[in-house]
């Protein structure tokens, strides 16, 4: 019977996301019975979808033990480069999303030459790197927002099927894809090794430096593609995205198992870190919390979810300091 | 008292119990099934340096890590000066005066002599470190204890020597009754042994008492005024130091009897050629290795053949030379580049280079090195095919592949290891301190798998600090001094002594 208890406490503090978003849905259907309805969960999907690809962006980093701070830095910029391609020299849609994807590459392989080849500390060197971008952005647009008018660019982020957005297709390929790529590919399980023991992994034969710069590649590419996403849903560029974006884009890969210290973490709690941090969101709007609230409200909800994690890892390494 | 057979027990009379600062009555260990202490007793007389004597995996290090409490014993009890502290954690252990100071000393590099001597109770004034006095302090200590240095010297820049006398003053100065000294030696130079050892001789006539854990049973014999020999966890010999000789010494300690495997050493041709290899810290190092034949390399630290292994397996930079691998030139940089070469090390640090303890056992087996399908993704089926293979093959104790990699016990971990490298196929495997941390029953079969290896045509470099295991595997000892190969030892050359002997000359 022990074993049984002992697995099944380990299933519910794994899982502590997705309960948390139930009990929070929950609460929020009660003060206000809009929340549970589809038109919420289509608007949730929608609002999530942007944020969960930044927390992608931020996870590949992380599981190598590294930060990539500039993804939205990195978003800002690189949908304002596919922008300006457009309106400057009027290049196809199709076009212009690949220069979106290819400017975010690009950051990321910087990010990553500096993190693994020049031993950057890569906290540091992502922030500053994401100050910059945001900082060129405002310099070059005088803080305007770029519309965008393109009807094939702004399509995914507008377009519905049959009353459903299609803005939320976008995230479940994008994480089924990630999940593929970290949990069967041999590249995905290089990246596990290099975060849970770099010089095991670098020992074991692995190019622990290619390993490092193709997450922060990934981090850029994923970026990029946000940019194009969010760009598409606001049908320009806003070059003001806050700040707390990225503090929920790192909160919610830790909130859902990835460790801050490399080599551990599925994707499936990225996707429910994503979805708590959007849901109390959301939530909170509905039932008129304020928005200084909201912020407060969702600091703490943050605070319990990583409260969990710990007690998680505490109750597994019992004994150790 | 359990005693084995074919033992010696030159002093029959029970020791007295009041001039004792140690007695460890009866007491057992189990890891697992193993029983890795089986009722050892032993007494240490006050003033007195005990020497602890045995094979590597005959339990001295458990029972030092028993008896300063680091591991709880599952039966028997240890007195200290007549109080029973069996029960009592390390550091209340400590606070009565007994100290085990380890391989490799805790030292605190970045700080100052004098911080790593009174830590934790640097002297304060007004609630602030008080340097005058705590340089004062520590100077006045240091100088007592015949090692005149400053104090405010950085810890980090002493030499090995003095790094562990620095670690014998503290627990000196923090009346110790009882310091455990393991292999304190090791490593070092036969001069600087000398002084260490005779540092230590007069320490006793303070009334410190020491236990004295060696492979070298001369400096046993010299030292020591009484001893303790453990074989497979039982005492089998214990007594005055001075009435026995180093042949009867020698028996007890390895057992007479004992069933141990020998290499069949034949003519062996060409595989490996090493020529003008230079490396951080060594060479130009020329060497041919034969097909199937063991090499052992021999040397203090830092004197090359570490390095030579690391720069082969592609962990240290090549600077000049080749390696040809059955004639092909060898392409090294990165451990990648050599394990595609034919070129395989086996690490000595198991848990920090070796093993991805966030990782599956089945993931640490193929790691690197993944069974593919579709050219990018990861078999799940092969990595199983080739667990189940290994498991068979090394026959490693474990509960399902799928747990993580740090519930296996070490010699089960280091198969896992062996397990990875052997996959690739190698020509040329490193080995270095293939059983470090292993349990003798492990030990042995690691050696079978080592053999086998060899008699399917791999050749081996062997890195071992205990003279007797490189003995028992190897074709052929070179001897490295100051980043060069000095001698050769072959055939009847290759006797234990002659390995330890080689190793502390410079």
């Amino acid at each position: 019977m022990k074993v049984f208890e002992m697995a099944s406490k380990k299933f519910l503090l794994d899982n502590v996301v997705w309960i948390l978003i139930v009990i929070f849905s929950v609460l929020a259907g009660f003060l206000n019975p809009f929340f549970l309805s589809e038109g919420n969960l289509q608007n949730v999907l929608v609002q999530a979808t942007t944020l969960g690809v930044l927390v992608l962006a931020v996870s590949f980093t992380l599981l190598i033990g590294e930060i990539d701070l500039s993804v939205v830095g990195n978003l800002v910029f690189s949908s304002m480069v596919g922008a300006y391609a457009m309106q400057q020299f009027g290049v196809h849609w199709m076009l212009a999303v690949l220069i979106t994807i290819v400017a975010g590459v690009l950051v990321g392989l910087l990010n990553g030459y500096f993190v693994a080849y020049l031993r950057m500390n890569s906290l540091i060197a992502t922030l500053a790197m994401g100050l910059f971008l945001q900082g060129a952005v405002l310099g070059a647009t005088q803080a305007r927002t770029m519309v965008v008018t393109d009807e094939g660019y702004s399509y995914i982020g507008s377009a519905t099927i049959g009353n459903w957005p299609v803005m939320p297709l976008a995230l479940f390929v994008a994480y089924l894809l990630a999940h593929i790529v970290l949990a069967y590919s041999a590249w995905g399980r290089s990246l596990y090794a290099t975060g849970g023991n770099r010089r095991a992994a670098n020992a074991a034969g692995i190019n622990v430096k290619r390993a490092r710069l193709g997450a922060f590649t990934a981090s850029g590419f994923l970026a990029g593609v946000a940019g194009f996403l969010y760009t598409s849903y606001l049908g320009g560029v806003s070059v003001t995205v806050g700040s707390t974006t990225l503090l929920y884009a790192v909160a919610a890969p830790v909130i859902g198992g990835v460790s801050l210290f490399g080599g551990r973490g599925r994707v499936i709690g990225m996707l429910g870190g994503t979805l708590l941090i959007t849901v109390i969101q959301t939530g909170l709007q509905l039932i008129n919390v304020s928005a200084y609230y909201i912020q407060m409200i969702g600091g703490a909800m943050i605070l319990l979810a990583i409260a969990v994690d710990a007690f998680r890892i505490r109750s597994e390494e019992r004994g150790v300091v | 008292m359990n005693v084995a057979e074919g033992t010696i027990v030159p002093d029959s009379h029970a020791p007295d119990s009041t001039d004792a600062v140690l007695t460890v009555d009866s007491v057992f260990k189990r890891f697992g099934p193993l029983a890795v202490l089986d009722g050892v007793s032993l007494s240490v007389s006050r003033g007195a340096i005990h020497g602890l004597l045995g094979k590597n995996g005959a339990g001295k290090s458990t029972l030092s890590n028993i008896i300063a409490g680091l591991l709880r014993l599952d039966g028997g009890i240890i007195l200290l000066n007549g109080e029973d502290v069996s029960a009592l954690p390390l550091t209340a252990r400590k606070k009565r005066g007994l100290h085990l100071l380890s391989q490799h000393s805790e030292i605190f590099e970045d700080l100052s002599i004098g911080e790593n001597l009174l830590l934790p109770d640097l002297p304060r004034r007004f609630g602030l470190t008080d340097w005058a006095a705590l340089h004062r302090l520590a100077a006045r200590q240091l100088e007592s204890h015949g090692m005149p240095v400053d104090p405010r010297r950085r810890a980090g820049d002493l030499g090995a020597s003095d790094r562990r006398r620095l670690a014998i003053i503290k627990a000196v100065a923090a009346e110790a009754s009882l310091i455990i000294l393991d292999e304190p030696t090791a490593g070092l130079a036969a001069a600087e042994r000398m002084h260490l050892l005779e540092w230590v001789a007069s320490l006793t006539q303070r009334g410190t008492s020491f236990i004295y854990i060696s492979h070298h049973n001369d400096e046993v014999r010299q030292l020591c005024s009484e001893y303790t020999v453990l074989r497979d966890g039982k005492v089998t010999a214990s007594g005055k130091a001075a009435a026995l000789s180093a042949d009867a010494m020698a028996r007890v300690i390895t057992g007479a009897d004992v069933a141990e495997f020998h290499r069949s050493r034949e003519d062996h041709p060409a595989a490996i050629e090493i020529s003008g290899l230079t490396f951080p810290g060594g060479g130009p190092v020329d060497l041919t290795i034969g097909r199937g034949e063991i090499v052992g390399l021999v040397g203090l630290l830092g004197e090359g053949p570490q390095e030579l292994m690391r720069a082969l397996g592609g962990l240290l930079p090549v600077e000049a030379g080749a390696v040809l691998v059955d004639g092909r030139a060898a392409r090294l940089g990165s451990p990648g580049q050599s394990l595609d070469s034919g070129i395989a090390y086996l690490t000595h640090d198991r848990i920090g280079e070796g093993l991805v303890g966030s990782m599956s056992v089945t993931e640490n087996l193929n790691l690197g090195n993944w069974p593919r399908s579709l050219g990018w993704l990861v078999s799940g089926a092969g990595m199983n095919r080739r667990m189940r293979e290994a498991r068979g093959a090394m026959d490693i104790v474990m509960g399902s592949g799928s747990q993580e990699i740090g519930e296996l016990s070490g010699g089960n971990q280091q198969k896992v290891l062996l397990g990875r490298l052997l996959e690739r196929k190698p020509r040329l495997l490193l080995l270095d301190e293939p059983t470090v941390g292993v349990d003798v029953a492990a030990k042995e079969q690691i050696h079978r798998l080592i053999d086998d290896a060899t008699k399917k045509g791999v050749s081996v470099l062997l890195l071992a600090q205990d003279p007797e295991e490189m003995q028992r595997l190897v074709d052929r000892v070179m001897i490295f001094s100051k980043g060069r190969i000095a001698r050769t030892l072959r055939g009847a050359e290759i006797t234990i002594d002659a390995i330890a002997e080689a190793r502390t000359a410079r």
